[in-house]
């Protein structure tokens, strides 16, 4: 069977208000999974949480592979083994008996930048969930603290609790395994971890969802039903705003319907009462022909690959065309009942959001001015014209701490101008901006359409005389602006100047969706198409960097 | 319920938690079972809970002694 289809059955078991321990035994993924390996460093038992994580984790395609500390209040990280992913799970009632708030957290603070210089892993600490009076408190501090340790997460567990209520603990289990934790506690604790958190650190988020529209979005058929009689029931609302506050953090919405694009645009203008409407979607694809066509145009339009696309839809016959004609892509099959679509879409995995940059929330404007653009080029058919009606601004920022998570962003989530994939960690970009021999550089974009944000980042390093650029990413929103090489080359003058050096190499590592990089460095570096197609990395000397013509339609800046 | 399904059932759950297939008519004690820790008994507890709908006391989980304890429990709060 189809792993979509395979998967559309688990959704009445992981999805469901209160999953069933019985139902979850029995769930085997018949798909691939990537094993990442999981470390807890606790004070109370995670057993009761694990053993339910697996099949929840394997929905999103990933195998767990736990390893645990002793119980251990000192976390003296003893045993420590290399780990893709750390979990901080710790009872924090039992220090506040020694230990004011203040303390608790510089201790915590301290063990937590010990693990973060032995670790390369991502560090998830579970908050305190309890009715002690400091848990607030102590919760936000820990929220705004760890901000300041690289690629260290929260993991909401005190929201958890507020969630289940008194249902959370149950006392009888203390004095026989030394957790208060009840049944409902621990399996909602491993759906989080399995569908969500865990999903979010190891993976970079989904970047469009793509939602068919009749028996999706309201119940009723437009072309037969008529528009009027279409039913917008209360789980339609919810799952319409949904999608809308999904847009605001960033995540592009599109339309995938066999519905007439007439009838589409009827819909929209007609059905004041949709909480969404046409202008909330950066693509459109409404034809007779295939899902499979429409979203691979949606794909395109959006410069999106297809395995960063969720597709909902209430047919499992199209989630199964759509998903044996590109593996990568992520389904969901939309219904109603207890496991409705809007019960489904907050716990789905991909969609969890660590910490929000500036960038999210730019995103749709950004394609929807996009649209203008491709208006303009359509106008203007001198590209040099074209440009200069943009009035393009780069601002190109150096070694900018403040974007690390940014940087870490583009850098995990870039495939088509990505030349190395290296998928830095934000641990890894720390220690980049820390370092004097290392140069990290950000790139913001705007023109008179739309402010794009940080489009673009260069990891490089001195090496004796020569810089060596590690990684050039430029997000996919930014490319068809001509603004790749100026990148490029104003990033690598600045970068040769400060660090003295008169050859730069530029690191190159082919991927299966990075040709648009490839070309470009081509463009610059072998305009004559001499060399073989092969070499791992291009050089250049200072003068000649000078030489290489450009766009000249760019007003630029640096800061810092 | 009637005993043959409870005994039924709680052979499943057994298996389930234990990760073992346990036939019919075999009695499972903990002192015998080196899987059948504190861990894996609340587990077990868990999902007879959820199975049956019943909540036992702390008394009665830790009473537990073998897969019997458990029919005579249930069949005690379950039975026809």
């Amino acid at each position: 069977m189809v792993a979509a289809l395979e998967k559309a059955e688990w959704q009445s078991v992981l999805f469901a208000p209160r999953p069933s321990r019985y139902r979850l035994g029995f769930l085997q993924a018949a798909w691939p999974l990537n094993t990442i390996r999981i470390q807890v460093h606790r004070n109370h038992p995670f057993e009761f949480v694990a053993g339910l994580v697996p099949a929840f984790a394997a929905y999103t395609d990933l195998g767990v592979e736990f390893s645990y500390s002793e119980y251990d209040d000192a976390l003296n990280f003893s045993g420590h083994r290399e780990a893709d992913v750390e979990i901080l799970w710790l009872d924090y009632d039992r220090y506040a008996k020694f230990l004011a708030t203040d303390e608790l957290l510089a201790w915590l603070f301290g063990r937590l930048a010990h693990l973060r210089e032995r670790s390369q892993g991502r560090i998830l600490v579970c908050n305190w969930a309890s009715t002690h009076p400091a848990a607030d408190r102590f919760n936000r501090q820990l929220n705004t603290r760890l901000a300041g340790i690289a690629d260290a997460l929260v993991c909401d567990q005190a929201g958890l609790m507020s969630g289940l209520g008194d249902d959370y603990f149950d006392d009888r289990n203390i004095a026989l395994a030394g957790s208060a934790l009840s049944h409902a506690a621990c399996m909602e604790t491993a759906r989080m971890f399995g569908l969500s958190w865990l999903p979010a650190a190891v993976y970079p988020r989904l970047k469009a969802i793509v939602v068919d529209l009749d028996h999706t979005l309201y119940a009723g058929v437009a072309e037969e039903d008529g528009i009027a009689r279409l039913r917008l029931e209360s789980g339609h609302i919810e799952l319409q705003r949904q999608l809308s506050t999904l847009r605001d953090s960033g995540v592009l919405l599109a339309i995938c319907s066999r519905n007439n694009p007439r009838t589409v645009d009827k819909l929209f203008r007609q059905r004041r009462d949709f909480p969404l409407g046409l202008e909330h979607f950066s693509a459109i694809a409404a034809s007779r022909s295939s899902k499979v066509k429409g979203l691979r145009n949606i794909a395109g339009t959006l410069s999106i690959g297809m395995d960063a696309i969720l597709f909902i839809d209430d047919n499992p016959a199209e989630l199964a065309e759509v998903a044996a004609a590109f593996p990568g892509i992520h389904t969901l099959l939309a219904g109603t009942g207890p496991v409705a679509t809007h019960e489904v879409l907050p716990r789905y995995p991909r969609l969890h959001q660590w910490q929000a940059h500036r960038e999210d929330t730019l995103r749709s404007a950004d394609m929807l001015a996009n649209r203008e653009r491709r208006r303009l080029r359509n106008e203007i058919p001198d590209s040099g014209s074209y440009l200069e009606a943009l009035g393009m601004k780069l601002t190109f920022h150096l070694d900018p701490r403040h974007l690390r998570g940014r940087l870490h962003e583009l850098s995990v989530k870039t495939n088509q101008f990505n030349t190395t994939m290296l998928r830095l960690s934000e641990h890894d970009i720390t220690s980049r901006l820390a370092d004097p021999d290392c140069f990290t550089i950000a790139v913001e974009l705007g023109d008179r359409l739309s402010e794009s944000g940080v489009i673009a980042a260069l990891f490089a390093r001195k090496e004796n005389a020569t810089l060596v650029v590690d990684e050039i990413c430029i997000s996919c929103r930014a490319l068809g602006r001509e603004i790749e090489a100026v990148i490029l080359l104003e990033s690598l003058q600045k970068m040769m100047h400060l660090s003295a050096t008169d050859t730069a190499i530029i690191k190159l590592t082919r991927g299966p969706k990075n040709a648009p990089a490839v070309a470009c460095l081509e463009a610059v570096f072998r305009p004559d198409g001499q060399q073989d197609s092969d070499h791992g990395e291009y050089s250049c000397g200072a003068q000649q960097l000078l030489n290489i013509p450009t766009c000249h339609c760019v007003t630029i800046r640096w800061e810092n | 319920m009637h005993k043959p399904d409870i005994e039924t059932l709680v052979r499943e759950c057994l298996s389930q938690v234990l990760k073992r297939p346990i036939q019919a008519g075999t009695a499972v004690a903990r002192e015998d079972d080196g899987s059948w820790d504190s861990l894996r008994h609340v587990e077990l507890v868990f999902l007879l809970e959820e199975r049956t709908g019943i909540r036992f006391t702390q008394e009665e989980i830790t009473g537990i002694r073998d897969s019997q304890d458990i029919v005579h429990l249930v069949a005690g709060k379950h039975g026809p």
